[in-house]
């Protein structure tokens, strides 16, 4: 069998169309233009580096399970970098967040890569939130039976039950995260695509 | 069945912690002081990612950067 260039399969079709979106020098580019060199531009990698750290703290945490991270020197301090990592992601995040909305970032056809940005700020929250639920100590205890009421009165108890340490795990660890996890990609490859956002004086001359 | 002691804790805590939260109330808003000192240190440091240089950002006249 071989191939030719012009198939009108779906793969040749979406593989051609990546290409156009996403050229190998555009995925992964050796520089940025020169207004990036700024602090402010810093705190979307600074999000992502916090992310990782999260990721492979979870990774431990779920290998080894409650009673170790409850009970055991180490366990309390791959804990404890899975807290604050979350707490630094999420300082981090907003004031990510803060920057692109006080330079509006949406500007140039970048409606989507702000719109995945705050989606996954709201799929973080609720990552946190079912982290918080399968801490398995008196804490969690606290929070969901404070927390019932509260989705209880939306309606949504039946199906998001937060007394559910079962549920709340499975959508702690593979749901959210994963939700989370296919968000971000998505947001760094339409800021790859659309190019990161000019600062307002860029804009003078029509450049978006 | 052994009682779990905070005291490993509260002897490496930079902060005794070991209290009811204070919390700061402005009419309509209450927030606790521990999470007021956390936004306003945010930011604090938004304010100083826009005001403070980026290193070698002054002297350069080239488009890109890398």
């Amino acid at each position: 069998m071989t191939s030719t260039p012009n198939a009108t399969n779906w793969t040749g079709a979406l593989r051609r169309s990546a290409e156009r979106a996403l050229p190998p020098e555009k995925l992964l580019p050796e520089s940025q233009p020169s207004y990036v060199a700024s602090w402010i531009y810093v705190f979307g990698a600074l999000t992502m580096a916090a992310l990782g750290i999260i990721i492979a703290t979870g990774f431990v945490l779920a290998i080894m399970g409650p009673t170790w991270w409850h009970h055991s020197s180490t366990g309390h301090f791959i804990n404890s970098m899975h807290l604050w990592s979350v707490e630094l992601f999420f300082a981090f995040m907003v004031i990510h967040l803060w920057g692109k909305f006080f330079m509006a970032a949406w500007r140039g056809n970048r409606v989507l890569t702000w719109a995945s940005g705050v989606v996954t700020f709201v799929i973080s929250i609720a990552t946190a939130f079912t982290g918080y639920l399968s801490q398995t100590n008196y804490d969690s205890q606290w929070i969901a039976t404070q927390a019932k009421d509260g989705i209880n009165s939306t309606g949504g108890g039946a199906l998001f039950n937060v007394l559910n340490f079962g549920q709340m795990l499975m959508w702690h660890i593979t749901l959210l995260p994963l939700g989370v996890g296919i968000l971000v990609v998505l947001h760094v490859l339409l800021v790859r695509h659309r190019g990161v956002v000019p600062p307002f004086a860029e804009t003078k001359d029509g450049v978006k | 069945m052994r009682g779990i002691s905070t005291a490993p804790f509260r002897l490496h805590a930079l902060v005794n912690l070991n209290h009811p939260n204070h919390f700061l109330q402005w009419g309509w808003l209450s927030i606790s002081r521990s999470n007021a000192i956390v936004v306003g240190l945010m930011v604090v440091t938004f304010m100083a990612a826009v005001a403070i240089p980026f290193p070698g950002h002054g002297d350069a006249d080239q488009e890109e950067v890398r």
